[in-house]
């Protein structure tokens, strides 16, 4: 008994500190929810401690021996992070570009293909499983690997560029150890995939469906069960009686040709029942989400109108802003070209930039490219078969297997017309009864089969604008403005890209998926498509707008997918005043890309002031209302009477339409037209239908609207203790740039920003200038400007992460160092590989 | 004195090991060094555990501060204030799993030394 009361203390003693220790190891070791194992993560030797990236200056340069190359590769990355990469041939080019693309973007490429694929299941498990679903059905994986066939078969040159390329990330990919891994493979305990060619294919996928998708044939369909055609028509016109196109008749050369326009009998295609997004769930927007005001501005001016002879181009695509961001500064020399820019991450070639000779620049076009069709499935027959052109037609499935982490894979049918891919399980809310079910098949040119690979090699080794124009003859999507100059003085503007040949209005509503009279015709061809060649105006621009007000350019109405004409006016009026009689400078066409006057503001406030200053409750108010009227209309971020305007407007535009057009099933008129209708003095012109505030309630509608913005800005001032009454601009909106996996901390928040969608400088919440560009020549030598929020590594341990921030947010640029024959200035070098061939 | 000494040097080698080799190599060196460097008895594991957390702390309060973009990253990413508790963080985490395999070690030392005793005093019986 004594013997065992003396063994006890001990015994337990031990049991204690083993199960302690083997708890503590074993909870170390384990992945628990989407906390990765913390053993790992926190170790100094293999954790996120060692994915800190030095950027001190190296003076001896990295050498590397590498599968796949035919000839040395060097690898010059400058003081800003860019890296300079010299060949002796295209591919080795390639090669180099995918190694240094990979070495700061790794986790980025991998991410962005795998979500356009419908693969983050395999990454994230079952909870990203509908998101992939979706995807598959979208048919971006089956549309990569056609176009993928297609350039294999037609340019065997660009294929081998697109191989040689993903060798070169692989290259990257095979020198990482797990201590090397990018933090973001770590915290999700992945490993990187080997880079092919078809995950190029699916990044551009990736761009078009950003650029060219939507939903909003749906919301217009809804459009039409409520109202009368005649009513939405009205609300939703093609063209604003003030909305100035990209080209002025003036400006326009080329007349689009009506033989190829599609006159169908009636596009008016009526479904009965009100139309839910998916699956019923109008909140549950299961596809990637495309921000509302994707667009962008570019101009150029010719020599003449410069001060200094050479023609300038600036250009800032806006697009959602995320770190890393998603354009990768390079510089890429071989025998056969020299061009600087941006290029996106994952594929090859730059897609904005300039050589020694010429210059362009992007931004969307708009125009719908995509039309969904309602059809007519008959499901009980085991390949369902659909009712088209009064007979019943098969359809073919395709199986698509999905892997997910943890768990079995799962098989989906993906059902094929056609017109193209039964994308969504939508159904109506009004069952149609019967055999036949209605699904929705997809029409979209992003399914196209399309080499934009060889469009943007040419235009990188383009030596005038003819030679550039030539290179776009081929460009389909998608669909972008492009403006173009080169150092002789020439000027161009094209709207490129593969646009369906229809009337106006076609496509605008859900279509007829059982009458051949809907289905497309063919496309519109090149020297039919709004273009303008060194006008004699001296300057060419775009910012999104309808590029022409041509009715015989049918195909340029539609969705809406262009943003407010204000903005493009803005810049064509700054242009004009520049231009006008003098010549002008770089500075001051760097300056326009700055610019934060609010036209809207400029046209409504006065109205807005005169309805309200008799109808004020609180005379205090009175003193808001004179700031505003004196007020220069511009959305600076220390301005109070931006962040009333913005609260106001949002207001009324909401209680105008709220009711008739309520979210998600519909979309609202736009502010464009809500603008007409408000300073219209016709009051014929009101819009006289169900849930509409009928003109004469608007003026008191107006007031309430400031009463109630005023109420929610003081109630912000207050609970964020700004110690004013009302807060500034950028403290109500401001900016974030947030992670592109969302994690926090690795993201930039609460940024002071002004301007707004409606602005030059278009910067919104999370969404804005995503690089700003300047480009001329001087001497005959090209000399460039440039700078993007976020920094060129994609390594959160870098310096070099998120540094062009501070810049940017002051709308300051770099000089870009564009080198001759990759010659960088030592001073200006901050480390160099070279890449040598494995014998 | 001379356990003293051999206490610090163990911690160092536990620190040196946790940097260059990967964190389960290091936790099994330092259980399998602590027999032969550490007694049960003298210092005490809670002494220990505290003397090795403040090493640890300078040493990954060093490395962070050396690190500050990745280390502050992380911090966000954790939601703790200051990149200099997640060192503090780091710092208790491999300070008490160490602790606990240098201790796990020295018990079954004892162990094996009691049941030697144990079976000696048998066979003399």
């Amino acid at each position: 008994m004594s013997d065992a009361s003396e063994k006890r203390p001990y015994v337990l003693k031990i049991l204690g500190t083993w199960s302690a220790f083997l708890i503590v190891a074993v909870l170390l070791s384990l992945r628990l929810g989407s906390v990765p194992p913390l053993g790992h993560f926190l170790s100094p030797h293999t954790g996120y401690l060692q994915n800190s990236i030095s950027v001190s200056q190296k003076k001896n340069p990295e050498q590397m021996t590498v599968q796949g190359l035919k000839g040395t590769v060097t690898v010059r990355t400058d003081v800003r992070g860019v890296p300079h990469v010299t060949a002796e041939n295209d591919d080795d080019l390639a090669f180099g570009q995918g190694y240094a693309t990979a070495r700061d973007r790794l986790w980025q490429m991998e991410l962005q293909t795998a979500a356009t694929a419908g693969r983050v299941s395999e990454i994230l498990g079952e909870r990203a499983l509908q998101f992939d679903v979706m995807q598959r059905r979208m048919g971006f994986l089956a549309a990569a690997q056609k176009e993928l066939e297609f350039i294999k078969t037609s340019d065997p040159d660009q294929y081998q560029v697109l191989e040689s390329y993903s060798a070169g990330v692989n290259a990257f990919i095979n020198s990482l150890s797990p201590r090397s891994m990018p933090v973001e493979y770590k915290l999700l305990g992945a490993e990187p995939e080997l880079w092919t060619p078809l995950k190029c294919a699916l990044f551009h996928k990736q761009m078009a469906w950003t650029l060219t998708g939507n939903l909003n044939d749906f919301k217009m369909s809804n459009a039409l069960q409520k109202f009368s055609p005649e009513d939405v028509e009205s609300l939703f016109p093609d063209f604003y009686s003030k909305g100035l196109p990209i080209l002025e008749p003036a400006v326009a050369q080329v007349t689009a040709g009506q033989d190829t326009l599609i006159e169908p009998q009636s596009s008016l295609f009526r479904m009965n029942g009100v139309l839910r997004h998916i699956d019923g769930k109008p909140k549950s927007e299961q596809t990637q989400k495309k921000p509302a005001s994707n667009g962008s501005n570019n101009w150029v001016v010719d020599g003449v109108h410069m001060k200094h002879g050479y023609p300038v181009l600036a250009n800032d695509p806006h697009l959602d802003l995320k770190l890393p961001s998603i354009w990768y500064e390079i510089q890429l020399t071989s025998p056969s070209v020299n061009v600087y820019g941006v290029s996106l991450p994952g594929l090859p070639h730059v897609i904005i930039g300039f050589n020694e000779s010429v210059s362009w620049g992007i931004t969307n076009a708009g125009t719908d490219v995509l039309d969904w069709y309602a059809m007519k499935f008959d499901k009980t027959k085991p390949a369902p078969q659909y009712f088209h052109g009064q007979q019943w037609k098969p359809s073919t499935i395709r199986k698509e297997i999905i892997q997910i982490k943890g768990q079995p894979a799962q098989t989906i049918d993906v059902i094929e017309t056609h017109l193209g891919p039964v994308a969504k399980e939508m159904t109506l809310e009004q069952k149609s009864g019967g055999e036949a079910a209605v699904l929705f098949a997809m029409k979209w040119t992003g399914h196209e089969p399309s080499n934009e690979f060889r469009v943007f090699h040419n235009l990188n080794r383009a030596h005038s604008v003819l030679e550039l124009k030539n290179a776009l003859q081929n460009y389909k999507v998608p669909g972008q403005n492009f403006v173009l100059a080169d150092k002789t003085g020439s000027i161009g503007y094209v709207q490129a890209g593969l646009f369906p040949a229809r009337s106006s209005g076609f496509g605008r509503y859900l279509l007829d998926g059982t009458n051949p009279d809907h289905d497309w015709r063919g496309y519109i061809r090149f020297n039919q498509l709004p273009q303008s060649w060194s006008p004699e105006r001296g300057f060419l621009a775009s910012a999104n707008q309808q590029p022409t007000r041509d009715p015989h350019y049918g195909y340029a109405s539609g969705d809406w997918g262009f943003t407010s004409y204000l903005r493009g006016s803005r810049i064509n009026h700054q242009l004009s005043e520049l231009t006008g009689g003098q010549q002008t400078t770089v500075q001051a066409l760097m300056g326009l890309q700055n610019d934060v006057v609010d036209l809207r503001a400029k046209l409504i406030i006065p109205l807005f002031i005169r309805w309200t200053a008799p109808r004020l409750k609180n005379p205090q108010d009175q003193k808001i209302l004179d700031k505003l009227a004196g007020w220069n209309f511009e959305l600076q971020p220390d301005s109070q009477e931006a962040a009333v305007w913005s609260k106001w407007w949002d207001n009324v535009y909401d209680s105008i339409w709220e009711k008739a057009f309520p979210k998600p099933d519909f979309l609202k008129p736009s502010e464009d037209r809500t603008t007409e209708l408000l300073l219209s003095e016709n009051s014929g012109d009101w819009p006289a239908v169900l849930s509409v505030p009928k003109k004469d309630e608007i003026p008191a509608l107006v007031a309430a609207g400031f009463e109630k913005a005023l109420h929610t800005l003081r109630a912000f001032a207050k609970r964020n203790e700004l110690g004013s009454e009302l807060p500034a601009w950028s403290r109500l909106r401001g900016t974030r740039i947030p992670h592109l996996a969302n994690l926090g901390g690795f993201g930039i928040e609460a940024l002071p920003t002004g301007g707004s969608d409606l602005t030059v400088n278009a910067t919104t919440d999370h969404h804005g200038p995503s690089w700003r560009m300047v480009v001329t020549w001087v001497d005959a030598q090209p000399k460039a400007w440039g700078i993007y929020p976020g920094g060129q590594s994609g390594q959160v341990g870098s310096p070099h992460y998120s540094n062009m921030i501070k810049k940017w947010l002051k709308g300051e640029l770099d000089e870009l160092h564009f080198v001759r024959q990759g010659n960088l200035n030592s001073q200006l070098t901050l480390s160099q590989t070279i890449l040598e061939s494995k014998k | 004195m001379k356990d003293l000494i051999l206490e610090f040097l163990w911690i160092l080698l536990a620190v040196l090991t946790l940097l260059l080799i990967p964190w389960w190599q290091a936790v099994l060196c330092a259980a399998m060094t602590a027999p032969l460097m550490l007694r049960l008895t003298v210092w005490g594991f809670k002494r220990r555990l505290v003397l090795m957390f403040l090493i640890f702390s300078i040493f990954l309060l060093i490395l962070h501060a050396a690190r500050p973009e990745i280390a502050k990253a992380v911090s966000g990413l954790l939601k703790i204030p200051h990149y200099s508790l997640l060192a503090f963080l780091s710092a208790g985490t491999f300070a008490l799993l160490t602790a606990l395999a240098g201790e796990t070690a020295l018990w079954v030392r004892f162990s094996f030394r009691r049941a030697k005793m144990n079976w000696k005093n048998k066979s003399s019986i």
